[in-house]
């Protein structure tokens, strides 16, 4: 049977896109198990990015994030082989980030400082702006851009380090709920549970600034 | 600056607040440049060739191999109990084998019961012609003492010094003296016992053999039985017959007789006293050197 064709038992809510994609991934995947590892180079220059931006917004260090993305790609490039093909490639990468993020935090728990990103002032953020500034006055929406950001970044400090991870990965990479209960290895009900508890944290601590 | 909630001049409408959900997707927006990312590859392809050339833990390797050896685990185990079992029989054999023997071997004969046949067979070898006072007796003595630890061992023995023919009939007389129900005295015995001057010096010598070798073991019922007959005819003379170097040969011949019929043990013990007895002349030297002299004491390393 061809390895190939083997169905990948992704999550029911899978989209149709996120499936192309996975078994886009379960290509590649077997391409560096049979020895073309240079092929490994596109599946990170594919998930850098996003593998980054769930650890920078779970450590708000950008430098820690790189460090720990760069760590998870070697996790996963010395156990590709072990990777059977049970669940998406992505999942399967995320999972890794994550924990290793997760031991990280833990371990560096005394030591933590902020090393934020610049936001990129584009058309989403562009049309926020105008909502909490006067649209005028660009030297007032740079600053107003700057505080928010502080802001936010430290209310999701407030919260614990799994409210974190779901708020991140549902909120901001945009995952579902069986994908993040299969990456942190619970159950979609915890997954929603502590959704709903740390969004009622971030507006608490937000409130002057969200809409009721 | 972001709008404090009192603060109206900068404040936007309630109406034009984001919502949370709103807020954070902002956080998509924080992505690093292009040249973040030409370090970040360059980091991570030092990264790969360090790990490659870094030597992985011992323990990791163990464990991949515990995860793969996991599905064999349970019929692994099962072998190498059935294994460790057929070993364990396959040891315990020879130690049962060997065992056996030591443990149903019978204790080593009491020196009356083995003196009997042995003399038994001095009769039958070298006395035939000797005049039997009582041949129903002396058959019964080989009878009695049909102990199937000393008859096959009866062959083996040399035979000690050439007994008189009176010997069976002392035997003989030894039983038959004895009291109803148990192997005694016999009368001719008796008669030897109250007279012995009257009777043949061998006889006596041989008489006053068995009863010291009954004498010694207690566990004879024939020796307890002489003893008695001893006490009750007040003998005296039989017991206060002195042993002689002939007697105690004839006593080595038969407890080498003894030996002869158990298996090495009883062999190793005997050479165990041996040693022993070797081991006086060390503690006599050990005395000798012990000097007393007057009101000292002096001792010679």
């Amino acid at each position: 049977m061809d390895a190939s064709a083997k169905v990948l038992p992704l999550a029911s809510s899978t989209t149709p896109d996120r499936r192309g994609e996975a078994e886009a991934d379960w290509l590649l995947v077997q391409r560096v198990q049979a020895g073309e590892v240079e092929r490994f180079d596109d599946l990170v220059r594919k998930y850098r990015e996003r593998i980054w931006g769930v650890l920078y917004n779970l450590t708000a260090n950008r430098e820690d994030a790189a460090d720990l993305t760069q760590d998870a790609f070697i996790k996963a490039f010395q156990s590709i082989n072990r990777f059977q093909g049970q669940s998406a490639f992505f999942t399967w990468l995320y999972r890794i980030a994550v924990n290793g993020t997760l031991n990280h935090l833990q371990k560096a728990k005394l030591r933590r400082f902020f090393s934020l990103e610049k936001i990129r002032d584009e058309e989403p953020v562009a049309g926020l702006l105008d909502q909490l500034a006067d649209p005028g006055n660009t030297s007032d929406r740079a600053a107003c851009l700057g505080e928010l950001q502080q802001k936010l970044n430290e209310a999701m400090q407030k919260l614990s380090i799994k409210h974190r991870t779901v708020v991140t990965l549902f909120e901001i990479d945009g995952l579902s709920h069986e994908e993040i209960a299969e990456i942190t290895g619970t159950s979609v009900g915890t997954v929603r549970s502590r959704l709903h508890y740390a969004k009622q944290l971030l507006q608490a601590e937000l409130q002057n600034y969200l809409s009721a | 600056m972001i709008p404090r909630p009192d603060d109206s001049r900068s404040a936007p409408s309630a109406a034009g607040k984001p919502t949370l959900e709103a807020l954070l997707r902002l956080k998509r927006s924080e992505r690093p440049d292009e040249a973040f990312w030409n370090e970040f590859d360059h980091g991570l392809r030092q990264k790969q060739l360090a790990a490659i050339v870094e030597p992985r833990p011992w323990w990791l390797g163990l464990s991949l191999l515990s995860r793969r050896l996991a599905p064999l685990a349970l019929p692994a185990s099962a072998a190498a109990a059935a294994l460790f079992a057929v070993m364990i029989a396959r040891t315990e054999a020879p130690l049962g084998q060997a065992a056996r023997p030591v443990a149903f071997a019978p204790a080593p004969a009491p020196l009356a019961s083995v003196s009997a046949p042995a003399l038994a067979v001095t009769q039958s070898e070298s006395l035939a012609p000797a005049p039997v006072e009582d041949a129903s007796a002396a058959e019964a003595v080989l009878v009695s003492d049909a102990s199937p630890v000393s008859q096959p061992a009866v062959q083996a023995v040399p035979e000690p010094a050439p007994e008189p023919a009176v010997a069976p009939s002392a035997f003989a007389a030894l039983e038959s003296s004895a009291p109803a129900g148990s192997p005694a005295l016999s009368q001719p015995a008796t008669a030897i016992v109250e007279n012995p001057a009257a009777a043949p010096v061998e006889a006596v010598e041989l008489a006053s053999v068995v009863a010291a070798g009954s004498l010694l073991d207690n566990s004879s019922a024939l020796g307890a039985e002489t003893a008695t007959a001893g006490a009750e005819n007040e003998s005296d003379s039989l017991q206060m017959v002195a042993f002689t170097p002939r007697h105690a040969r004839v006593l080595l011949a038969m407890a080498d007789n003894t030996e002869a019929q158990v298996t090495g043990g009883i062999a190793h013990l005997r050479d165990r006293l041996v040693h022993s007895l070797d081991r006086d002349d060390s503690i006599y030297a050990s005395a000798s050197r012990l000097g007393v002299g007057g009101d000292r004491l002096s001792l010679s390393f």
